[in-house]
């Protein structure tokens, strides 16, 4: 926690990917994961990449996949291996594992015991067609009596069944928060894995000319660097991402870590989306060719980015148009991303 | 997809390169001043030389403005007091079983929409109209007012004695920036890709920025317009 500046993020995460196998087989998965893909990653690899990581400084690394616990020892060898560098460590799981209070705790207690810091929960109308809430909720309870910190994710688009409402209000939650104290439980637009699709969405949750002030840039590019289950290391860890080939930068099995960072640091795309946000970059775009369209059609960014990396008319703007960008984005970075960046004389407001 | 074909716009070096660039912006008032002046030329006098970089390239107004902001004595005191106070009211949480309460205020959504209204008032009082209206490239503005209303906006007033060409044309402008507009999405599997912060960000103060830009410039311009038209 930062006191005497402002509150400006640091430091990178490795995602790690150990299977893209998932016990759901969720429509419009963001892996496309579901129970028959059998693509698993090498426990070396996996601990080759966290070995890596913390030589590089990165800070922290999250299990996550397909269904991260569906490759058990894998998992916990991460985790463990994770631990033993001084790197924390934190998994996204859709908790189908806690079938019963004591098997949820029993998971539990094996990765905390592992040195698990943090874990993450994924429900709502698709994941809950294969893993009924009140195991999300068991598991929340047995991490939290752990001492874990958790975090709920709840996909949502305009109809739907399972809300941050209805969670807080099932007895099994109430009873949970009487003990725990309330889970953070965040919302999400659920997105179709196609550019051209528009999702079921509230008006207000789509990005147009009025809402744009309020989508800054990229949280994942250039910060989250992931290997996915089958060895590929990507530029980011956004919904979708297999689908372009842009943000595949390298594979465990053959690149070093530090060299496809590099490779992803040169591309000014990638830098220009971390600043701007794919939404902006659609804006821009749609100035210099009207004839795309971008307004109310999406709610969430990775969708947005879908589209500036397959829509051809987006791509030969980007190609044609880029230069005139590089003087502000290098400007946005370092108002950004230096943390001493324009501050007042003589950190005179230091406290 | 052969290489060729895809949207990969590689530059040699382009990390060190940048990194040159900002630590250049960082150390020398002289090229933070030539680099808004003209980026082009700064760019190309640097580490860009062989870039061809179009003479019309511009930095964003909200990101100027975001620079006089965060270089804004006063203002910047506010933010980090501010900053400060938040820091004291999460550590007040009792640990244990407060972590998750804790956890809970740090993603708190309306506490950040609530936070950026803060700011928007706090750089209302301390930085001055004119900054604000060189930044916008709106001219002339006398003062920049905020008022709070009972909905979940702001509305900024400025009134202005000249707009453009248009001179001894007193009237206020009123515009609404709507902070209201924030909601999570989460980008990735992992869905607290870094960890919460407390406190402004630089990325909120941007987001200020840019609804200020946003909405205040067209309207500022459209005013002038039709006084310049004899409305």
């Amino acid at each position: 926690m930062i006191v005497g500046q402002l509150a400006d993020r640091t430091g990178r995460t490795l995602s790690v990917m150990p299977t893209w196998r998932c016990s759901a087989a969720c429509g419009n998965c963001g892996t496309m994961s579901n129970p028959k893909v059998k693509t698993y990653l090498d426990v070396a690899h996996v601990l080759s990449a966290i070995d890596q990581a913390a030589e590089a400084g990165y800070s922290t690394v999250v299990f996550t996949g397909g269904e991260a616990t569906l490759a058990w020892e894998t998992l916990v060898a991460g985790i463990e291996h994770a631990t033993r560098l001084g790197l924390p460590s934190r998994l996204v799981t859709n908790a189908h594992w806690a079938v019963t209070p004591a098997r949820a705790e029993q998971r539990v207690q094996a990765l905390r015991t592992a040195g698990l810091t943090e874990i993450n929960f994924s429900t709502g109308d698709q994941h809950a067609r294969f893993v009924p809430v009140a195991r999300v909720i068991a598991a929340a309870d047995a991490a939290l009596g752990s001492g874990l910190r958790v975090a709920i994710m709840v996909e949502t688009t305009k109809e739907r069944a399972i809300t941050r409402e209805t969670i807080e209000t099932d007895p099994a939650y109430i009873a949970l928060a009487e003990r725990h104290g309330p889970v953070m439980i965040n919302e999400s637009p659920w997105m179709p894995l196609s550019a051209s699709v528009r999702g079921d969405y509230e008006a207000d949750q789509l990005v147009n000319a009025r809402t744009l002030p309020a989508h800054g840039g990229c949280d994942s590019v250039l910060s989250t660097t992931t290997v996915q289950a089958d060895g590929t290391i990507a530029a980011c860890c956004g919904i979708g991402m297999r689908l372009i080939p842009e943000l595949q930068i390298g594979d465990i099995r053959s690149t070093p870590l530090v060299e496809a960072d590099r490779r992803a640091g040169d591309d000014f795309l990638k830098r220009w989306i971390r600043v701007e946000g794919p939404e902006r970059i659609l804006a821009w775009a749609a100035v210099k060719d009207p004839a795309i369209e971008w307004e109310d059609m999406y709610a969430h960014r990775c969708q947005a980015c879908l589209r500036l990396y397959q829509d051809p008319r987006v791509r030969q703007v980007i190609r044609d148009h880029h230069a005139e960008k590089i003087a502000d984005v290098l400007y946005a970075e370092w108002l950004l991303l230096d943390s001493n960046a324009a501050k007042p004389g003589a950190n005179a407001v230091e406290v | 997809m052969d290489d060729s074909s895809r949207l990969v716009l590689e530059y040699p070096e382009l990390a060190r390169r940048a990194d040159a660039v900002v630590s250049q912006l960082a150390s020398s008032e002289d090229f933070r001043n030539a680099f808004v002046a003209d980026p082009t030329s700064a760019l190309m006098s640097t580490a860009f030389a062989e870039v061809d970089i179009p003479e019309q390239a511009t930095l964003d107004r909200a990101n100027r403005l975001l620079y006089r902001l965060l270089s804004n004595r006063d203002f910047m005191a506010w933010a980090v007091q501010r900053q400060r106070e938040l820091v004291e009211e999460i550590n007040a949480v009792p640990r244990g079983e407060g972590e998750a309460g804790r956890q809970r205020m740090l993603w708190d959504q309306a506490s950040r929409v609530e936070l950026q209204r803060e700011a928007l008032n706090a750089i209302a009082r301390y930085v001055p109209a004119e900054v604000i209206a060189e930044e916008l490239g709106v001219e002339s503005v006398d003062s920049v007012a905020l008022e709070e209303q009972p909905s979940d906006r702001i509305v900024l007033s400025t009134r202005a004695s000249s707009v453009n060409t248009v001179t001894n044309s007193n009237f206020t402008v009123t515009v609404t920036v709507v902070l209201g507009l924030l909601f999570v999405v989460i980008t990735a599997f992992d869905m607290t890709p870094y960890a919460p912060e407390v406190g402004i960000s630089r990325a909120d103060i941007q987001s200020v920025a840019r609804f200020m830009e946003a909405q205040f410039v067209p309207e500022m311009r459209q005013r002038g317009s039709r006084l310049q038209e004899g409305e």
